[in-house]
């Protein structure tokens, strides 16, 4: 194996390849890292090779695990998904590793709306390679090709121009909530959560709203974030509509869950609230498409125009960071609380520049086919309904 | 229908039967009559208290004694377990005790598990009915995969008792927050029919049942269990493995019963065609079909005016056990018409009602059945009932042969035994049925693979901490915690607290019926098949491309076998064919490991422990199921070979033995013997006493025979002497291996009975003994002689 005596030791160094892989044997409860002898000895020095990130795509996204001195990234997809996704790692200075899924179906002709794989090789066969060219081709011709219509056409070619000029596309009469929204984003400890430790709340607009932030750093005092966020949420804003992307997979349970669990006496005011995931709505729902690589908040708020301050970071990061604050809380271990609020404060506002954008939509592209969902939702996109 | 029952001429006795039946050929093997029993009552008023003593007599009157006891444990805070007959009021059990608990704490609620879906429905309707006569205002509400998404919370916030289903407990524990205020308050928690849950089902119920009652203790509660079960032999070490509580168990029934008679009926063999070397379908062919015997006695009693019920043990057999009852209408001495009717699952729900309906009100002779009838559908009772072959436990025999018996007068069942091993037993030994329970219900719960996905869910529920040792198994949860923190679902140590990582909802990954999640899902795409996913095992086994295989009674065919992608998948169509597929495979069984051995000395050693079983299914033919002629050329099943790492109970015997049989078995002076000879007598007996073994295992532990497999050698590449192995036949073991290995004398002994008393001429054996319908080799090889001597040779060493 090549190694280059030229790195620069005060950043991380990757190396990706496809050589280790897991074999769980719950028959004899023991986990073996398949390869890592092989791998291991192509590393002229130990103690180097124990400064690098070692990236396997054979392995799951999420995973890291140290084996024998050497860190193991997962890079690749967890088995189980359907179809073949494509995978994009970035790797950080800071030796974080983001990993990212992307369906076929979100890329080329199949995100159109309408467009599957048949009509994808009917347009290409046309000579319809990109969505440039269909976005600005005039509609008849795109109409006379072959098992399109003018109504396909024009709903083809609506959508095109949606995704080359970042618009949100209804698709649906359907109204949104009425009553000015609240916007909320929350962190956790993991994926089955046991406390909700920051609530991130825009009150007013993505430009000049105000971000409050309802922060719990004691992983002993669970409650705490909640119903201070509760008294605020029944004082002053009781009876608005409280907004979270994919809260009906992730935000709204959990925080019932914990309500219930830690703070019972909100639970009647918290099942009253009129909840909205536009996620949901958009995506599930059928009655929007959102602009975007794909449909994860951060891609369609960027698309549509919103710089946040600060750089991606995944809600998984920000979990097992809180998870080792909670295991062992000492100064090394201690969050950098700001950056957390900060990350918090970029989704909900990047929020309200989806919902704004959805409001004041006006293009209506009438749609028999469900809408696109590229799969390639956030880590919480995950979460299968309850 | 004729009015001349209950004369001296009416066959409902077993003299009578015997005296009147047409042609009769000395098919009566056995009778046992059972005399009437007078219940056993105790005044409530000595159990319960006031109000609740009074309300009770009034609307029902006294207590059995067994439900009086109960009741007495329960109060004494013990757990109870229940195993006194079917309708002997078992229900009343727990839902006194429920009642009690509610007079004390209005507050406290009750969780009551059923295995079936639809005995939630009446049993929800009953349990209503019951509380309201004794006045008591108690919400009793089914909560499963049929409730409403919207009625969800009003029950789980307001119902003082859920009936439910364990699958449904498994998915619950999921989002426990939100039963907080059930759980919290839960003070019973019943299980009903609990001796079904055994094998690979039994596994996941009793880790199930240990992540709810730890969730429970989370909330604060610790709830009393009831287990109400049918007579098994092992009836509190069940209990205790099933739920991890220790049990009293109630088993001196106080209910009444009427005087009856069973039955043993064996139907003529036609010997005359049977040559020595005969085949398996020879035999098959041979029998007089016991579904025309069925059909032949109830027109007999039909036209007695005796109504009945048959017991078939498929649709098509049921469907064949009316038309063959009425063909036997008309040739019979006693002319008139006959009114029968077939039952099953496969008739539409109106056609079943209408049946329900005339049978119940006297329109019908006779019905036969399925054993859909078995589960508790009110048809009303008949005069006699018919079994076509051993339900495979007693518990199911009793429960069929306690369906005949009209108030006081008298009831007959006959039992008819079928070419069949098991069936044949128990005709030589009748009391092996009329005696007390002795199958032992198994929970194999050293199964890891179950174990680990538990494990997996009960850190999803809450985080895994020290003090979880006591719920899964001490120790063994730092291996399976180490495991799936090297596999990335887990994290942190047990000394603080160890956190779920995993993909989301690991309950959903959990299948109820099956050890491994490479399970493949059944699909009939042009019609309909409600089957549970087939682990990865019996599927490769049963279910591979072109297999045929029955499933309730109907038969279908594979079409198509998906493993390649993330839900496999088989699916399959329904045929009408009058073959069955023969699978040829090759075993190999290597690196073992023995976990306890039993040195039997003079070079004899038995021994259980764990191994690697490598079976490949090469290539499946077709067969016509009367001839036995094969209809297809052998097609190769494009499956790779199969790897088991499971439990397995192995015996070594010394090789000089070989010498030995050879002599006893044939007479023959061994030297004489040619390599095949010695390989078809020797080899022969090793193989009958492994098919014989595990074809007679079912009469000690309630399994299915298909829980196991075997291999038999005159030289085995690992022990090298002659050795047979048997084995459970699925990953991590099912727990059955360990209990041959402890009863291994008693299952030798049965399996030298049978094998020595059978009739079959020849040395190949019949299906009664050691021919094998699964056998990998076609039966081939097979020797009675040797098989009596090996396991002589074997029993007088165990001493
Ligand atoms: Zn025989
Ligand atoms: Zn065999």
């Amino acid at each position: 194996m090549y190694e280059s005596n030229t790195l620069d030791p005060s950043t991380p160094t990757y190396v990706l390849s496809n050589l280790l892989e897991l074999n769980v044997d719950t028959t004899t409860l023991s986990t073996t890292l398949l390869g890592y002898d092989a791998y291991s000895s192509q590393f002229a020095h130990d103690d180097v090779a124990r400064t690098y990130c070692h990236i396997s795509s054979q392995l799951p996204t999420g995973y890291r695990r140290e084996w024998g001195g050497l860190e193991i990234i997962g890079g690749g997809v967890e088995a189980g998904y359907a179809g073949s996704p494509l995978v994009t790692l970035s790797c950080r200075t800071d030796g974080q590793v983001l990993t990212e899924r992307l369906q076929p179906t979100s890329l080329g002709l199949q995100a159109l709306t309408g467009v599957g794989r048949t009509r994808a090789r009917q347009l290409r066969d046309a000579g319809f390679t990109s969505r440039e060219r269909i976005a600005t081709t005039d509609i008849a011709t795109l109409a006379a090709v072959r098992g399109f219509g003018r109504l396909t056409a024009e709903r083809v070619q609506q959508s095109a121009q949606a995704i080359a000029n970042n618009e949100v596309v209804r698709t649906t009469e359907k109204p949104l909530p009425s009553g000015k929204p609240v916007y909320i984003d929350i962190e956790t400890d993991g994926l089955s959560p046991t406390i909700t430790w920051l609530i991130g709340v825009l009150d007013g607009s993505s430009a000049d709203g105000e971000y409050l932030s309802f922060l719990q750093t004691d992983p002993d005092e669970p409650a705490g974030a909640l119903e201070e966020f509760m008294h605020w949420y029944t004082t002053t804003a009781s009876h608005r509509p409280l907004v979270a992307y994919n809260g009906w997979q992730f935000d709204f349970d959990v925080i019932q869950d914990h309500i219930i669990e830690y703070c019972p006496q909100y639970e009647t005011d918290w099942t009253s609230i009129y909840r909205f995931d536009p996620y949901q709505w958009a995506v599930k729902d059928g009655n929007a498409i959102l602009p975007g690589r794909t449909n994860k908040l951060e891609d369609v708020a960027t698309a549509l125009g919103y710089e946040p301050m600060a750089e991606e970071i995944t809600g998984e990061m920000v979990a097992r960071i809180y998870q080792q604050w909670m295991t062992n809380q000492s100064s090394a271990t201690e969050p950098e609380w700001n950056t957390f609020e900060i990350y918090c404060e970029d989704d909900v506002r990047g929020l309200a520049t989806v919902y704004e954008a959805l409001k004041a939509s006006s293009r209506i592209v009438s749609t028999d086919a469900p809408s696109r969902d590229t799969g390639a939702s956030t880590t919480q996109g995950q979460l299968s309904d309850w | 229908m004729s009015s001349d029952s209950n004369t001296s001429d009416s066959p409902i006795t077993a003299q009578a039967l015997e005296r009147t039946v047409p042609r009769y050929e000395g098919q009566l093997k056995h009778a046992e009559i059972i005399s009437a029993e007078d219940g056993k009552y105790v005044d409530s008023r000595t159990v319960l208290r006031g109000d609740l003593a009074v309300r009770f007599s009034e609307a029902i009157g006294d207590l059995f004694t067994h439900q009086a006891r109960a009741l007495d444990q329960l109060a004494a805070g013990n757990n109870v377990c229940v195993t006194t007959a079917t309708a002997s009021g078992k229900t009343y059990v727990y839902a006194l005790q429920i009642a009690r608990n509610y007079l004390s704490d209005p507050g406290s609620t009750a969780l009551l598990l059923y295995p079936t879906k639809a005995l939630s429905r009446d049993q929800e309707q009953a349990l209503t009915e019951f509380f309201a006569v004794l006045g008591l205002d108690l919400a009793v509400a089914v909560y499963d995969g049929d409730t409403p998404q919207d009625r969800r919370r009003h029950i789980r916030e307001t119902a003082d008792v859920i009936i439910t289903n364990f699958s449904g407990v498994n998915a619950y524990l999921g989002h426990h927050t939100r039963w907080s205020s059930f759980f919290s308050s839960c003070a019973t928690i019943a299980i009903d029919e609990s001796h079904t849950y055994t094998g690979v089902h039994g596994m996941h119920v009793a880790w199930t049942i240990r992540r709810l009652r730890r969730i429970l203790a989370h909330y604060g509660s610790d709830p009393q269990l009831v287990c109400t079960s049918a007579t098994i032999g092992n009836p509190t070490e069940h209990a205790e493995r099933l739920t991890g509580k220790p049990f009293t168990v109630v088993d001196e029934d106080g209910s009444p019963r009427g005087k009856r008679e069973i039955v043993f009926w064996k139907p003529p063999l036609d010997e005359a065609v049977l040559e020595a070397d005969a085949t398996f379908e020879d035999f098959r062919n041979a029998q007089t079909n016991p579904v025309r015997e069925a059909g032949s006695l109830l027109a007999h009693f039909g036209l007695h005016g005796l109504q009945s019920l048959v017991f078939t043990r498929s649709r098509k057999n049921a469907e064949l056990g009316a038309k063959y009852a009425t063909d036997a209408a008309g040739t019979h001495p006693r002319s008139g018409q006959l009114r029968a009717k077939p039952y099953h699952a496969g008739l539409g729900k109106e056609t079943r009602r209408n049946t329900e309906y005339q049978f119940k009100n006297g329109q019908l002779d006779g019905l036969t059945s399925t054993n859909a009838l078995e589960l508790g559908i009110d048809i009303g009772s008949m005069d006699t009932t018919v079994l076509t072959g051993y339900p495979g436990t007693r518990q199911s025999f009793w429960q069929q042969v306690g369906r005949s018996g009209r108030g006081d007068s008298d009831a007959l069942s006959v039992f008819i035994a079928r070419a069949d091993a098991i069936d044949q037993y128990i005709l030589d030994h009748p009391e092996y049925v009329l005696k007390d329970g002795v199958e032992e219900a198994v929970i194999g719960l050293e199964n890891n693979p179950v174990y680990a996905q538990h494990v997996l869910c009960a850190a999803h529920e809450q985080p895994l901490e020290d003090a979880d040792r006591e719920w899964f198994d001490g120790e063994r949860l730092d291996r399976a915690v180490g495991m799936w923190s090297d596999a990335g679902k887990l994290t942190g140590d047990l000394s603080r607290s160890v956190r779920y990582m995993g993909s989301p909802r690991p309950q959903s990954e959990i299948s109820m019926y099956a050890t491994s999640n490479t399970q493949f899902d059944v699909r009939c795409p042009d019609g309909e098949i409600d089957m549970e996913p087939v682990d990865r095992e019996r599927a490769y086994r049963d279910h591979h491309e072109g297999a045929l295989f029955l499933h309730s009674g109907a038969q279908y065919e594979v079409i198509e076998f998906e493993e390649d992608r993330p839900n496999p998948y088989i699916a399959v169509r329904e045929v009408q064919t009058n073959e069955y597929t023969e699978t040829s495979s090759e075993k190999t069984i290597r690196d073992l490991e023995s976990e306890a051995t039993r040195d039997l000395g003079d070079g004899y050693q038995l021994s259980w422990g764990t191994g690697i079983i490598e079976i490949h299914y090469t290539h499946h033919q077709r067969k016509d199921i009367r001839t036995g002629e094969t209809t297809t050329s052998l097609q190769p099943t494009g499956l790779p070979p199969l790897e088991l790492n499971t439990h397995l109970v192995w015996i070594e015997l010394p090789p000089s033995i070989e010498t030995t049989i050879l002599e006893e078995a044939t007479n023959m002076d061994p030297a004489s013997l040619s390599d095949g000879e010695r390989m078809e007598v020797f080899g022969g007996g090793l193989h009958g006493a492994e098919h014989g073994m595990i074809k007679l295992t079912p009469l000690e532990l309630r399994m299915d025979k298909s829980d196991l497999g075997g291999l038999s050698t005159p030289r085995h590449a690992v022990t090298d002497v002659p050795t047979w192995f048997i084995h459970d036949a699925v990953e991590g073991g099912l727990g059955f291996s360990k209990r041959i290995y402890d009863q291994f004398g008693t299952i030798a002994e049965r399996t030298r009975e049978r094998v020595a008393s059978c009739e079959c001429t020849g040395t190949n054996g019949c299906p009664a003994c050691i021919m094998d319908s699964q056998c990998r080799n076609q039966n081939q090889y097979l020797h009675t002689e040797a098989t009596v001597h090996v396991l002589e040779t074997v029993l007088e060493q165990l001493g």
